[in-house]
């Protein structure tokens, strides 16, 4: 099996809203393989975005994380602390964004917010003191991270009985001021024992801090090393060059590339890239504005931009739903060549099953919060087993056929009550009466394929897919029959 | 534009003046002043004096566009610049079926339509509803006037030096010199005079079309414009924020003369029920309700102005991928028991395909392919055309994982230098903007290829 580069693990988030909480994404889970293409599909408000947003680490400021992990590297991204995730994301995983002008500046020269990321990395001295002592540097966070988490999970829990507690006395109206004492105790006990964590936690972290401190020390001294180095190589170049003021120059140059990277330097990569995908006539584009650009230009600069750090991972939302098929066509090939060349995953977010078909090795299937289905690519076309799936399937117009679509009825769910039991159910008219009481569990339908749905239980009665599904996946087995058969003689 | 785009608008473009006649089915077309008044025409309150084509009155044909331009001009006095949306494009729609228009984002899809519903003056060129001119653009004759005159100032010009050159070249001491200069006077006066009147018959002549077209724009019978509804892409956008559903809906039946409430109200909640809605609708706002349901709201009001043909300008583009097909099967029951002409304009070839009898395809403001959507799609002949059909993505990830798409550089593929492009029927029905050399090279594959 491949290596897994990206977990996503019970993820739970929730926003603040003026209308009450909104259960956004409801216990998520999925991951990444080193090398593949993850499309994750659904319908807008199925917390597609903020699912991705929670891996970058940038979700709105009302945005509650309740639960889950997002492994990365060994660690978990929702754990550690602020200054780690930025220098995480900002360097190993990128991200595109479906409307390529919102994430540019319009006042602000394309080559400007090509080289910015570069630019601002560019220390050299700075960057290697932070690499030396980042292994210790997020242990030690983390470990205290983890610490203060568990402190604040048992005031948390303390807190929660004690809002079930009062909730409950109010309705039996009993003793109210034996639950009020009692609340009280609990929160003072709760309190306490948090305390104690703290103090253990601290503890317990204090060899890490030390060792930390170490490594900081003799990063410093390493780092002072290399810069004296490099001057005393610079003073002998000097000295050596006897005048010859090209030597001299040349020596120079040297020394600042050793010591950070110049906007020469910025701009030199900044070229390359633009070029790599695709922008023609870059040397004149590196001096142009947004505006100058149409849709299809302004998303390569995005992708550029994402590419100056060199990402693994790569998160594409919806980059292609604002652009014109052939625009489309073309930088979903962008996406797919680079992913080859530089060796990186992607996860692509996406409502259009055609670029799912064209781009995805695996597929989750995202309704109300929650992936109803997953499987590779085959698995969801030619074997969809998630009424949800057969809905989205049986709903795009095809090419081929001219038969009325199964349109979807009603619309989806207001996600601050969100519906109990399979949410998809008040739209389905395969919905079991179980569907309503009680959430479905993910049924195993081979290795690789995994849906939610209560049809797959082996009580439930046999239901056959949608026949315009059917169908379709029998025309399209067959086309590709047709062609290996041409292709063969 | 890049520079691939302006060149084949440019090279294309050039020479267009003398080309199009801006109305050449005018042969056919009768005396305005003789044709009988019908019934059709006092039901529609039709001025007798407005520009028809008779052929096409009764006819299958419901809404023919003929050389329709639509520029858009900006800058300053000195700097002018037009945008030329809509370039020249010509198409007839047939009475019950659905037209598409298909094309990248700004080829002038909108634009098109909304020219055709007045909500521009046209620039130039026709516009024939039921086989009478609802708008008209006078740009062509206005240029036809000055060009021809410009033209014949500078022949008139180069026949005074001809004239000149001719004299000088009698010998001085040619006995009949006298004679011959009169009469080479005389010729080219003769000839000057001949063409002054045939200016001044181009002039009139057009003068007078502008004169009609003028007429025309301004007298276009309402309740024939009623007929032509629009549903525009934007559902959040085309509603008024401040009106209720019930005002939104009723305005249409206000602007037709329908005054009594209770009748009013009583047609609105009979639309709402077709488009899907309900009576506790009308009286809230528009922002209360989801992107397709506002979509329905905006259907209905269209449909309670009882209309004939139905503009559907990206209907579904902006909607939730669950709700585009209750939109797309709501429409095609509407066509049926309403008996609507439906011109669909969409980019999304799929939808298209789906939905329409005839598909015009469109490249910056032109027409370059128009014909039955299986041809289309069968036997597709301009390049960007076949560019287009290479990129629609489809739900197989057998096939699709190989697909190969096809690029268009109009300049690569294209050599407009001398021999300039129009539109040519290649058979029967299929139309392709294409020059003489391309369409035989059609001709040719459609003869090898089809049937
Ligand atoms: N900042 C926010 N405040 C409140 N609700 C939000 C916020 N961001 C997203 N949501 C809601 O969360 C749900 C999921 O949104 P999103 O992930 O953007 O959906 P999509 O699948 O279309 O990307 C939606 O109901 C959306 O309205
Ligand atoms: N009112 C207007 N003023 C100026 N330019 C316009 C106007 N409307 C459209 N355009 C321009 O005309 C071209 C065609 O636009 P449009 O018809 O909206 O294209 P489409 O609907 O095919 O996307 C575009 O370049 C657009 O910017
Ligand atoms: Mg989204
Ligand atoms: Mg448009």
């Amino acid at each position: 099996m491949a290596e897994k580069i990206l977990e996503v693990k019970n993820l739970v988030i929730s926003f603040k809203t003026d209308h009450g909480i909104l259960h956004a994404v409801r216990d998520v889970s999925f991951d990444l393989e080193k090398g593949e293409t993850l499309c994750i599909v659904g319908e807008s408000g199925s917390g597609k975005s903020v699912t991705n947003k929670a891996i970058m680490g940038i979700l709105a400021s009302n945005a509650i994380v309740e639960g889950g992990q997002i492994i990365y590297r060994g660690e978990d991204l929702l754990q550690v602390a602020e200054e780690e995730f930025h220098k995480i994301r900002g360097h190993r995983i990128g991200m595109i964004f479906q409307d390529p002008l919102s994430s540019l500046n319009p006042i602000m020269r394309i080559g400007k917010q090509i080289t910015e990321a570069t630019l601002v990395n560019g220390d050299k001295l700075k960057r290697m003191f932070e690499d030396i002592i980042s292994d210790d540097l997020i242990a030690y966070k983390n470990a205290v991270a983890r610490g203060e988490l568990k402190a604040e999970k048992v005031i948390q829990a303390a807190e929660a009985a004690n809002i079930d507690a009062l909730n409950k006395n109010s309705a039996e109206n009993a003793d109210k001021k034996g639950v009020k004492a009692e609340c009280k105790a609990r929160l003072k006990a709760a309190k306490k024992e948090a305390a104690e964590i703290r103090k253990v936690t601290k503890a317990e972290t204090e060899p890490l801090r030390l060792k930390l401190e170490e490594t900081k020390k003799a990063a410093k001294v390493k780092v002072a090393e290399y810069k004296a180095k490099v001057l005393a190589d610079y003073k002998k170049e000097v000295a050596s060059a006897n005048g010859d003021k090209e030597a001299i120059a040349a020596a120079k140059k040297k020394k600042t590339d050793n010591l950070r990277i110049t906007k020469m330097e910025a701009k030199r990569r900044a070229l390359e890239i633009m070029k790599e995908v695709g922008i023609p006539e870059p040397e004149k584009r590196f001096r142009q504005y947004p505006f100058e650009f149409s849709g299809g230009m302004r998303q390569r600069i995005v992708i550029a931009i994402a590419l100056t750090e060199t990402p693994e991972i790569l998160i594409c939302d919806e980059p292609t739903t604002a652009l014109d098929v052939t625009i489309q066509g073309q930088i979903l090939e962008l996406i797919k060549r680079l992913k080859k060349d530089r060796d990186m995953s992607v996860i692509f977010i996406t409502h259009d099953l055609g670029v799912v078909a064209n781009m995805a090795d695996r597929v989750a299937v995202m309704y109300a919060g929650k992936i109803v289905e997953y499987g590779t690519s085959r698995d969801i076309f030619f074997e969809p087993k998630h009424p949800y799936t057969w809905a989205l399937l049986a709903s795009i117009p095809d090419v081929d056929s001219k038969e009325r679509l199964d349109a979807i009825p009603g619309t989806p769910p207001n996600m601050i009550y969100p519906p109990k039991g399979d949410a998809f159910a008040p739209r389905s008219k395969y919905a079991m009466e179980v569907d309503f009481l009680e959430e479905p569990p993910f049924f195993k339908v081979s290795d690789t394929h995994y849906a939610a749905t209560w049809l797959l239980h082996p009580d439930a009665p046999q239901v056959e897919m949608p026949k315009i599904v059917s169908e379709r996946i029998k025309n399209n087995l067959a086309e590709q029959g047709e062609k290996g058969g041409s292709e063969n003689e | 534009m890049n520079n691939e785009e302006k060149e084949f608008v440019a090279a294309s473009e050039e020479s267009l003046h003398e080309r199009i006649d801006d109305d050449h089915e005018d042969k056919t077309t009768k005396d305005v002043v003789d044709i009988d008044v019908s019934e059709e025409e006092k039901h529609y309150r039709i001025h007798p004096l407005l520009k028809r084509r008779p052929e096409l009155i009764g006819s299958d044909v419901l809404l023919s566009v003929r050389h329709l331009k639509q520029f858009f001009f900006f800058g300053s006095k000195i700097n002018n610049m037009k945008l030329k949306a809509v370039s020249n494009v010509s198409f007839d729609v047939y009475k019950g079926e659905c037209f598409g228009i298909v094309g990248e984002s700004g080829c002038g899809k909108t634009t098109t339509g909304r020219s055709i519903i007045k909500l521009y003056d046209i620039t130039s060129g026709s516009v024939y509803y039921r086989g009478y001119r609802i708008s008209a653009g006078s740009r062509w004759n206005k240029k036809e006037i000055k060009w021809k005159t410009i033209r014949w100032k500078q022949k008139v010009k180069e026949l005074k030096a001809d004239e000149k050159a001719r004299i000088e070249a009698i010998p001085q001491d040619d006995p009949n010199r006298e004679a011959k200069v009169a009469e080479i006077k005389n010729e080219i006066k003769l000839e000057i005079e001949r063409g002054d009147i045939a200016l001044k018959q181009i002039v009139d002549t057009q003068r007078a079309k502008i004169r009609q077209i003028n007429f025309d724009n301004k007298h276009t019978p309402k309740r024939l414009m009623s007929e032509i509804q629009m549903i525009f892409q934007d559902p959040v956008d085309s509603l008024d924020p401040r009106m209720t559903v019930e005002d939104i809906i009723q305005e249409g039946l206000k602007i037709q003369g329908f005054k009594d409430k209770k009748e009013n109200h009583k047609k609105v909640v009979e639309m709402l029920e077709k488009v899907g809605l309900v009576e506790e609708h009308s009286s809230r706002y528009p922002h209360e309700f989801s992107g397709g349901q506002r979509q329905r709201i905006g259907i209905a009001r269209a449909l309670v102005m009882n209309p004939k043909l139905l503009i559907c300008d990206e209907p579904i583009s902006a909607l939730d991928v669950s709700i585009r097909a209750q939109v797309i099967n709501l429409l095609n029951d509407l066509k049926e028991e309403m008996g609507l002409t439906i011109m669909f304009i969409a980019h999304d070839l799929s939808v298209v395909k789906y939905f329409c009898d005839r598909i015009a395809v469109m490249y910056f403001g032109k027409l370059v392919e128009l014909t039955t959507s299986d041809e289309l799609f069968k036997y597709p002949l301009h390049p960007y055309t076949k560019s287009l059909l290479s990129a629609i993505p489809k739900p197989n990830p057998l096939t699709e994982k190989e697909r190969v798409r096809m690029v268009y550089k109009p300049n690569e593929v294209h050599d407009y230098s001398t021999d300039k492009p129009e539109l040519h029927e290649i058979y029967p029905g299929h139309f392709v903007y294409c020059n003489e050399k391309e369409k035989e090279e059609y001709i040719e594959y459609v003869k090898t290829h089809v049937k």
